[in-house]
């Protein structure tokens, strides 16, 4: 262990860019769940057609498999050379975005016909339905889920490793093949359990804030 | 007799082969509190949400206060502001207080001032005698009480009509008191209504014509005491016998 010490810091500034990483492909993921999830639950049958379509191809290829996509077949086909960093960013974007989209279908869907015929009765039309009436409500749902996702993308960002990005497993790889020891590995794990718990943690607090049936 | 304020001309509904309603004609004035009895299936519930445009419908006509209803014209939504619906389970938003469910259509729909919906709310709340329990949640709130809210909800709106359907078929005995009696203090300040309802009682004291309905059409209407007392047709006869 002695030896890792001189490495701690730059072991943290991985997990930081880990982070940073997953973090923002989270904001992308959220702008693809939260605009495909209300296109998945449209009333337009070929819209919901894509929707499902995006869905099914993405969680039924491995992340890796979709990174080199990314990484090496869209430079060929699009003419574009992305840095690892942007290849990482757009692969765990599109990833994470199709499990949102079902995080943020089964938030609308949580709402049921009973309110939205109430609402429509009201003269409530679909902007002051979804803002003031599904959204709040969808929320409840698609948080907590969404916190689940983002606990994936963070594990998944490690993968990017393998097109050269370096993040935590990276670096943790490359002071191993430094110092010849197992103990950066193992600080890599400590390092990425403390960041997954303390956001599923985070999560279930958030939870816990969101219900109203206790108020 | 005067003016109707809504009209239903040979109203027919499908569903596939099944047809709910088969050609329904009756008319509304102003004032008026027609009550609505029947089996289930009978076509009740769906007649009302034709009339909102909740509910598209394949062959009649229904004209709300000058309105045509169509739910496939922007026109529908004109009709819903003057409509209000009360519904079996309540359908409040579970998510906002007894207070934001009353005060959000106002609000958001017809754009008025924050203050002036808050003031709305609360006298209405305080209508339905419900003033201290603005700041309650639903899920805090008995069915007779829910259902009291809904009515606010609904008179926020400010509407020419109100279609109640089957308002006390979900509550516990003990609270559908409460909810007959806010109806009947709306019948008595002038609010046009149509009451789809198995409270015979309610119809009698409350109502000033009754509809029988059956397999999707009109049996049998007229002033509540004949219909109650004397009904010349054996289906309403043999129904007014299975509820009392």
């Amino acid at each position: 262990m002695a030896q890792l010490a001189p490495y701690l810091g730059i072991l943290l500034k991985g997990a930081l860019v880990t982070l940073g990483l997953a973090g923002l492909s989270l904001v992308f993921a959220s702008l693809i769940g939260v605009v495909v999830g209300m296109v998945a639950t449209s009333g337009f049958a070929p819209a919901r057609a894509f929707a499902k379509l995006y869905v099914e191809t993405i969680r039924s290829v491995p992340l890796l498999v979709q990174l080199f996509f990314v990484y090496y077949a869209v430079p060929l086909l699009a003419n574009l050379s992305p840095s690892p960093y942007q290849a990482a960013t757009l692969a765990l974007s599109v990833y994470g975005g199709a499990y949102m989209v079902e995080a943020v279908r089964s938030g609308i869907q949580s709402v049921g016909t009973d309110q939205r015929m109430a609402a429509r009765s009201l003269g409530i039309r679909y902007r002051v339905l979804m803002l003031y009436i599904v959204a709040p409500q969808a929320l409840r749902v698609t948080i907590p889920a969404a916190m689940g996702i983002f606990i994936d993308m963070l594990k998944g960002a490690s993968v990017t490793s393998i097109i050269g990005f370096v993040e935590l497993m990276q670096t943790a790889v490359n002071i191993r093949n430094t110092i010849f020891a197992l103990s950066p590995l193992v600080a890599a794990a400590v390092l990425y359990f403390g960041m997954c718990f303390s956001l599923s943690r985070m999560g279930a607090g958030i939870e816990r804030v969101l219900r109203y049936e206790d108020r | 007799m005067a003016k109707p304020i809504l009209s239903v001309e040979g109203l027919v509904k499908s569903y596939g082969a099944h047809q709910v309603l088969q050609g329904v004609s009756f008319q509304v004035t102003m004032q008026e509190v027609l009550v609505i009895i029947g089996l289930s299936g009978s076509g009740k519930s769906t007649l009302l949400r034709c009339i909102n445009g909740l509910e598209d419908f394949s062959a009649g006509r229904i004209v709300v206060d000058g309105i045509e209803v169509d739910p496939h014209r922007a026109s529908v939504w004109a009709v819903r502001q003057k409509v209000g619906m009360i519904f079996q389970h309540f359908n409040l938003f579970p998510h906002l207080t007894a207070r934001q469910n009353i005060e959000l259509a106002p609000r958001r729909v017809l754009g008025l001032p924050a203050a002036e919906c808050h003031a709305r709310a609360d006298a209405l709340l305080a209508r339905v005698g419900l003033a201290q329990f603005a700041d309650k949640y639903p899920g805090r709130l008995s069915g007779g009480q829910q259902q009291r809210v809904a009515i606010a909800r609904a008179l926020a709106m400010q509407p020419s009509v109100m279609l109640f359907d089957e308002p006390t078929s979900a509550l516990d005995p003990e609270t559908v008191g409460e909810v007959l009696n806010t109806m009947k203090e709306l019948a008595g300040s002038g609010m046009t209504m149509i009451v789809v309802t198995h409270e015979l009682g309610f119809a009698r004291e409350v109502g000033n014509r009754i509809l029988f309905m059956d397999g999707g059409v009109i049996v049998e209407g007229g002033a509540p005491e004949a219909i109650l007392s004397r009904p010349q047709n054996p289906r309403t006869r043999q129904f007014i016998q299975a509820v009392l």
